[in-house]
């Protein structure tokens, strides 16, 4: 069964997240969910509205809210307290949690992080779902931010894509392009293939013809 | 989709190293919460750690030898390349780090310093080491969606299974205590320094613990243990820490599981409920059950004030009583003292029965509203 890419969208550090940001929702919201959440919000658009249960969500992130964690322990270590609002967005599916708030997805969701495999995983994951009936639509998202306190050079960014298979595509659909091997590109954080896939994507939607 | 076979399990627990030591805590009622934490002793990590040549830190340890119970049990006597293995997971190797990260925030040590540690922080090192230390050169994947991890593992590892991807898969759930999800559970007032009291009107909350266990999962018409006949997931999309108060979405997620077991509710012997012990979550859980069951539920109980919850792995530590539970035909029962009256009227398992169990649904709710549900079916099916 082949699947199909509906959407792409990507989100690094020459996006303006300013337009997210001023949303009273995304108040609180970490980087990671505000990359992913711009990311998503490209890809999204061809999904149909009535689908949202029939979708299934897969984040990826190689180093999780690791931010937000180092935030909750570095409070607790100075100061003996311990923040419930930092906590409850501190495990590794925190992200997850806040986009599917914020989309209204119901079906299936699952958050991976496997190192550098984790783009792959994501978008394995979400074939297989899909070949195998679980979902009709599967929307794929990689992310990974910087610590800003610690002295380490991590890289930044989130892609997302749109998946379905001939089942879920619809006459006004307008696929971008179909999964084939996938192909990594070398890039300094772990979600890695799904912003490059989404990337490849996008600059094949914008050649003319 | 068909029946995938679990046909080896292992656990090491609080209750010791193996799944027999694990059941018969349960069989006989007996908690090992103490001060509201389920702990594994420094006698059963020394005597691990004396039966491994490798030098392997606390959770790989832990995870490492319920997977060679698992796999003795199976007769896998080595892996394939065409095996996989799928992980479930909150915290992974936190303890590793997260002291050597609060020196760093108290400025006793410098980042370079911390830094040394910084690498555990990643699941997908878990993941490596476990991979390097078996020998596994499979595919692998590790699910991180808190509470319901290692049950999305399992239902994974039978999709895995049944589409071919894999020909066999190791999977399973491996959780630690550490100071995170301590202080942060209890930031939440989520903690209780007692026995939890799952389903009761003076629960106080859940009590956190550690422990891992994993199965190998075959194709159908391997020898099994039990059969995972059936896997429900769905997602509440409510809020962050607390599950949708009518349990909307832990309701899809059973019903999802019952129709690919193809069972009606009526066929369900017992439910092997979530049951934490905190208010939202056994409040959400009751009325979903009773939303599907109605008054006629089968027996519904939680095992959590013996074990506690092990948040990514408690899904796959409770299966292995399941799956115990089919081959003893026993419903381990724990009902609550004082009912609470805002959860619908279900019917809760009083104390251990003998049954002609041959069909258990396995309910778990995550936080951040990942909820996931299983059919473990008989062998004798």
């Amino acid at each position: 069964m082949k699947i199909c890419v509906l959407g792409a969208g990507i989100a690094d550090q020459k996006s303006n997240l300013e337009s997210l940001q001023s949303r009273p929702a995304f108040r609180k919201a970490t980087r990671n969910m505000q990359l992913s959440c711009f990311a998503i919000e490209q890809a999204i658009q061809a999904l149909p509205a009535d689908q949202r249960d029939q979708t299934a969500l897969i984040l990826g992130s190689g180093l999780g809210e690791l931010d937000i964690t180092q935030q909750f322990l570095s409070t607790l270590a100075t100061s003996k307290m311990a923040r419930p609002i930092l906590f409850q967005s501190s495990l590794h599916n925190a992200t997850i949690g806040f986009l599917s708030i914020q989309l209204g997805m119901t079906g299936p969701s699952f958050t991976v992080s496997n190192g550098p495999q984790t783009g792959e995983n994501c978008l394995e994951l979400a074939c297989s779902l899909l070949q195998n009936g679980d979902c009709l639509y599967s929307l794929v998202v990689g992310v990974d931010s910087k610590v800003p306190s610690f002295d380490v050079d991590l890289g930044e960014g989130a892609g997302a894509v749109l998946l379905t298979t001939e089942k879920g595509l619809l006459p006004s659909h307008r696929p971008l392009g179909w999964m084939g091997d996938l192909q990594r590109v070398s890039l300094p954080f772990d979600s890695a293939a799904i912003y490059c896939m989404a990337e490849g994507f996008l600059q094949v939607e914008r050649q003319p013809g | 989709m068909g029946f995938s076979s679990i046909t080896g399990m292992g656990t090491v627990t609080p209750a010791g190293i193996g799944v027999d030591s694990f059941w018969n805590q349960a069989l006989q009622g007996r908690s090992y919460i103490q001060s509201g934490l389920g702990q594994i002793s420094e006698t059963i990590t020394s005597t691990l750690a004396e039966k491994t040549s490798q030098k392997l830190n606390r959770p790989l340890l832990i995870a490492y030898h319920s997977i060679l119970e698992a796999m003795e049990q199976a007769g896998w006597s080595r892996f394939n390349t065409d095996d996989g293995l799928i992980i479930g997971t909150t915290v992974g190797q936190v303890p590793l780090w997260e002291k050597e990260l609060m020196r760093w925030a108290k400025k006793e040590i410098d980042f370079a310093q911390f830094a040394e540690f910084l690498p555990y922080q990643s699941l997908g090192h878990l993941t490596q080491s476990l991979c390097q230390a078996l020998g596994f050169q499979g595919r692998s994947l590790v699910v991180s969606s808190a509470c319901s991890a290692s049950t999305q593992a399992l239902a994974l590892a039978s999709v895995w299974v049944q589409t071919g991807l894999v020909k066999r898969c190791l999977v399973g759930g491996i959780e630690v205590l550490c100071d995170l999800t301590v202080e942060g559970f209890r930031s939440l007032q989520l903690l209780s320094d007692n026995v939890a009291t799952p389903f009761s009107k003076d629960r106080k909350g859940i009590n956190l613990s550690e422990g891992a266990a994993f199965f190998c999962v075959e194709k159908s018409d391997s020898r099994p243990l039990a059969y995972l006949s059936g896997y429900g997931w769905s997602t509440d999309a409510f809020h962050m820490a607390s599950p949708h108060p009518e349990g909307v979405g832990t309701l899809k997620a059973i019903q999802g599981a019952l129709s690919r077991a193809q069972l009606s509710p009526q066929e369900i012997s017992w439910i092997h409920a979530h049951g934490t012990g905190s208010k939202a979550n056994d409040l959400a859980e009751g009325i979903a059950i009773s939303k599907l069951f109605g008054n006629q539920s089968p027996p519904v109980s939680s095992t959590k004030p013996i074990h506690g919850h092990a948040l990514g792995a408690s899904g796959a530590l409770e299966v292995s009583l399941c799956v115990k539970a089919l081959q003893n035909r026993m419903i381990l029962g724990n009902a609550p003292l004082h009912l609470d009256p805002e959860i619908p009227e279900i019917s809760y398992a009083l104390g251990n029965q003998k049954s002609e169990l041959q069909h258990i649904l396995k309910n778990t709710l995550g936080f951040g509203g990942n909820n996931a549900a299983l059919v473990l079916s008989s062998a004798n099916l």
